[in-house]
């Protein structure tokens, strides 16, 4: 256990956004005494001068994906693998009566059939696993597949969570027509009472689907009792011990499970658990006795892998005179599929900090497969919410919704990044543009705010990294936590490049093997603000082996010695990289760095702020949405990637695009089966669709660890569609309260503005 | 995402013990064992280890306050 050092004085937070030169906006920076534990690398602050922290460096692992030697679980393969695949319940409610296994055994090229429900439970949903089948070719397998014989006592099922049992009853038009329940000492109706201005309207969201490219499952091959799988999958640890209770009776410990994910192809929240995908092959493998793949098709991944929940909400608020928020009623009904629960919304705090404030959410249960974490889950539905509802408000009132967010937003880094970002965007002017009465184009711009809250964690037990020094000047950074496509081995290349003074292309680092040392599930934006201290902590020590070994050779004090700009020396006393990493001899130098705890002193922000800016262009004939340009600014503590990180927050753009226009699961209500199970009708926003795309990394120095840097991965897509939204309003002149904006219903909301 | 992270005991209604939660419950937040302002750990998405599904082998729905001594299933609390 490490014990505390001296004290060290910091500095924390940023300089102005736009250097000065925009109104309004000021260097934002102050002390810290921050005390790091005995051992660990001294802070990193606003001070610090980096050479590749923050810069434009290549992602490491491009070239390997773009040529393919980047193998994916789906890509592993051995001689004699087997295929599989499950068979699913086509019933969305009911019990299962039987289930025959014998026929399919018997058929050629079968090597094993397991079940996977048992007689006399129940059938949940449509997509519903029943067993699984594995054989020498995927035509033997889907043969033997419609050999087994399932019996199930259908029941009545409901896959619309709108008419669900405690849904709220509907008017015309889709808003919520039941009475607000009266508030503790009637204090909402007070405060409504003395706004100036009210408003009241309902939203709705429909359920996107996660969409990796690459679909959930895996590869499994057991030796004796000792298994390692190649599973696409984002929590390595995690499922590993997940596995070892699922197939306990097989004999297995978690220590007897190797499991491999070094590149993951997407997850966004729906690869946390093995899944029944995940035990399956494995049973299957055990029976076998060879090695199976079984990864899931496109309708299987669409139908049962989980999904961003759809959401009811309506909202009540009023403003005073001076056009600050006085009372917040909002209520939420998110359906959980057949679980009930999951389908949580979040609302943003931050404007409401004067209000008298009211929030109620119920969960609805229906008859599909339940939600998964998605990309800030709950977020995006509520922002949209929210946002629209504080634009509506906006409008009532007569405030521009810009400076409507700058009376209200309690969080001085959005108010500098409202500013910045209005400036940068274009806002004044394409706020005041006129569609000319009759246009066929209808423009409008819309904006949104972002938040998120993650600064990173030690784990229980730490999480660790190995650095290693080799003779001939390589050095490896290795993490047992996956890289589901964000840039993990990046992030690792670039801050163990900038302790040791040398180039990220001199470090190989490497991800996704329970071999090496434990790490976070990509969950909660939680990765790299937990990794990136760890990565620095096993530099930090490598280094100071190093260090040691050249103090000797040169004959100079070990403590002014340096690495910097690829030398080690002090003075004039120098080796480069190269010489220096000779010293070593031919075991290398390793280190296990581990993530040491967030200090106790107060970090600059305990959140991480955003806004986003949309412009959209209408066909008022067709009601064709497309969205024309989008700018967003994003704070993540200190920016360690800085193209990575762009991309994180592009990608967000991108997939908020798609759920504000495109994506939607559409349900048949009779069967209970997803109509639109596929990429062909689950339209995805495609390059033609994409809008031009531009963002501003707001880093900031956070104090919060030896490195300082905060999530990255939830927050830029919780404003996306939000923005989108709030630019249909702008353009249309009424609201599209209704997710994804398709044709239709622009093309409503303009008869209805007529009528 | 909630400002307040609070502890799981100060979460759980007052009739259950939260040191006897299911030791084969499984959450997003696995292994972190942070917990928002909301009523129950986790943030609504739970599976079971031994299924690797929604539902436990006692093929009812898994939960935090199912996954409770006295389920058919239930082997012990989380350590």
């Amino acid at each position: 256990m490490s014990s505390p050092r001296d004290p060290v004085e910091i500095t924390v937070g940023y300089r102005a956004l736009g250097n000065n030169a925009l109104p309004g906006l000021q260097d934002r920076l102050e002390k810290r005494t921050v005390q790091p534990k005995e051992g660990d690398a001294p802070p990193w602050d606003a001070n610090t001068q980096f050479a590749y922290v923050g810069t434009d460096v290549d992602r490491v692992d491009g070239l390997a994906k773009a040529t393919g030697r980047a193998k994916y679980s789906y890509d592993i393969t051995f001689p004699g693998l087997l295929q599989a695949m499950i068979l699913r319940s086509p019933v969305a409610k009911g019990k299962l009566t039987g289930l025959l296994l014998d026929e399919a055994k018997g058929m050629p090229g079968i090597a094993a059939v397991v079940p996977l429900k048992e007689i006399g439970h129940q059938v949940r949903f449509v997509g519903d696993a029943l067993a699984a089948v594995a054989g020498t070719t995927l035509h033997a397998v889907r043969d033997a597949i419609e050999r087994i014989r399932a019996d199930i006592a259908a029941e009545e099922h409901n896959v619309d969570y709108i008419v669900a049992d405690k849904a709220p009853q509907l008017g015309d038009g889709g808003q919520i027509d039941e009475p607000w329940p009266e508030s503790k000492d009637n204090e909402i109706e007070q405060a409504l009472g003395t706004a100036a201005v009210q408003h009241t309207a309902t939203y709705r969201v429909e359920v996107q689907t996660h969409s990796s490219l690459e679909t959930h499952g895996g590869v499994a091959k057991w030796n004796g009792n000792d298994l390692e799988i190649w599973l696409s999958t984002q929590a390595t640890f995690g499922v590993r011990g997940e596995l070892a209770r699922a197939l306990q009776g097989k004999g297995l410990d978690v220590g007897s499970v190797t499991l491999h994910a070094e590149y993951v192809g997407g997850g966004f929240g729906s690869k946390f658990s093995a899944g029944i995908e995940g035990l399956a092959v494995c049973l299957l493998a055990h029976a076998a006795k060879a090695p199976v793949k079984l990864m899931l098709d496109r309708f299987e991944e669409h139908t049962t892998t989980g999904n961003r929940p759809g959401a009811l909400m309506q909202a009540r608020a009023g403003v005073d005179k001076d056009g600050k928020i006085v009372a917040w009623d909002w209520r939420s009904f998110g359906h959980g599929g057949f679980t009930g629960s999951g389908g949580s919304v979040a609302v943003p705090n931050y404007y409401t900090g004067a209000a008298k404030v009211r929030r109620d959410h119920k969960e609805l249960v229906i008859d599909t497969d339940p939600p998964r974490p998605m990309r800030a889950p709950g977020h995006p539905q509520g922002w949209f919410g929210a946002e629209l509802f504080l634009d509506e408000l906006a409008a009532k009132a007569g405030i521009d919704p810009l400076e409507f967010r700058l009376r209200n937003d309690a969080e001085a880094i959005r108010l500098d990044q409202w500013r910045f970002g209005a400036a940068r965007f274009g806002w004044d002017k394409g706020r005041a543009h006129q569609n000319a009465p009759g246009a066929r184009l209808l423009r409008g711009v819309g904006l949104s705010s972002a938040r998120w809250g993650n600064l990173g964690n030690q784990g229980r037990p730490p999480h660790g990294i190995t650095c290693r020094i080799h003779q001939d000047g390589t050095v490896e950074s290795r993490s047992g936590a996956q890289d589901i496509g964000v840039g993990l081995k990046t992030v690792m290349a670039i801050v163990t490049a900038e302790e040791l003074g040398i180039t990220p292309g001199h470090v190989k680092a490497t991800t996704g093997h329970t071999s090496d040392p434990s790490g976070p599930a990509s969950g909660g934006s939680m990765v790299t603000p937990s990794l990136a201290p760890a990565v620095r902590h096993a530099a930090f020590l490598a280094k100071q082996a190093l260090v040691e070994m050249v103090a000797k050779h040169l004959g100079v004090p070990m403590s002014e010695v340096q690495c910097k700009g690829g030398k080690v020396g002090a003075g004039t006393a120098q080796l480069s990289w190269a010489d220096a990493c000779k010293l070593i001899g031919p075991n290398p130098i390793d280190e296990r760095g581990t993530r040491q705890a967030n200090y106790d002193s107060k970090p600059f922000h305990p959140t991480q702020c955003g806004a986003q800016f949309a412009e959209v262009e209408i066909d008022r004939a067709t009601g064709v949405v497309r969205v024309l340009r989008m700018f967003g600014i994003q704070d993540c503590g200190l920016v360690i990637a800085k193209k990575q990180a762009e991309s994180q927050v592009l990608g967000a753009m991108i997939q908020g695009v798609s759920y504000a226009i495109h994506e939607q699961r559409i349900m048949d209500k009779r069967s209970g089966r997803m109509l639109n199970g596929d990429f062909l009708r689950y339209k995805v926003t495609g390059t033609q669709d994409l809008p031009e795309l531009a963002c501003h990394m707001h880093s900031i120095a956070n104090g919060h660890d030896s490195v300082g840097a905060a999530g990255l991965g939830e927050p830029p897509s919780v404003a996306s569609a939000a923005a989108i939204a709030n630019a249909v309003f702008h353009a249309l002149g009424t609201p599209v309260r209704h997710l994804p904006i398709t044709p239709d219903k622009v093309l409503a909301a303009l008869a209805s503005k007529k009528g | 995402m909630s400002d307040k992270i609070k502890t799981h005991a100060d979460l759980m209604p007052r009739n259950l013990c939260p040191s006897m939660l299911m030791k084969h419950l499984l959450t997003h937040s696995m292994g972190e064992r942070v917990y928002d302002d909301r009523q129950w750990p986790g943030d609504g998405y739970y599976w079971c280890a031994r299924t690797c599904t929604c539902v436990g082998p006692d093929d009812n729905i898994v939960h935090p306050k199912d996954c409770q001594p006295g389920r058919q299933c239930y082997e012990g609390p989380q350590a």
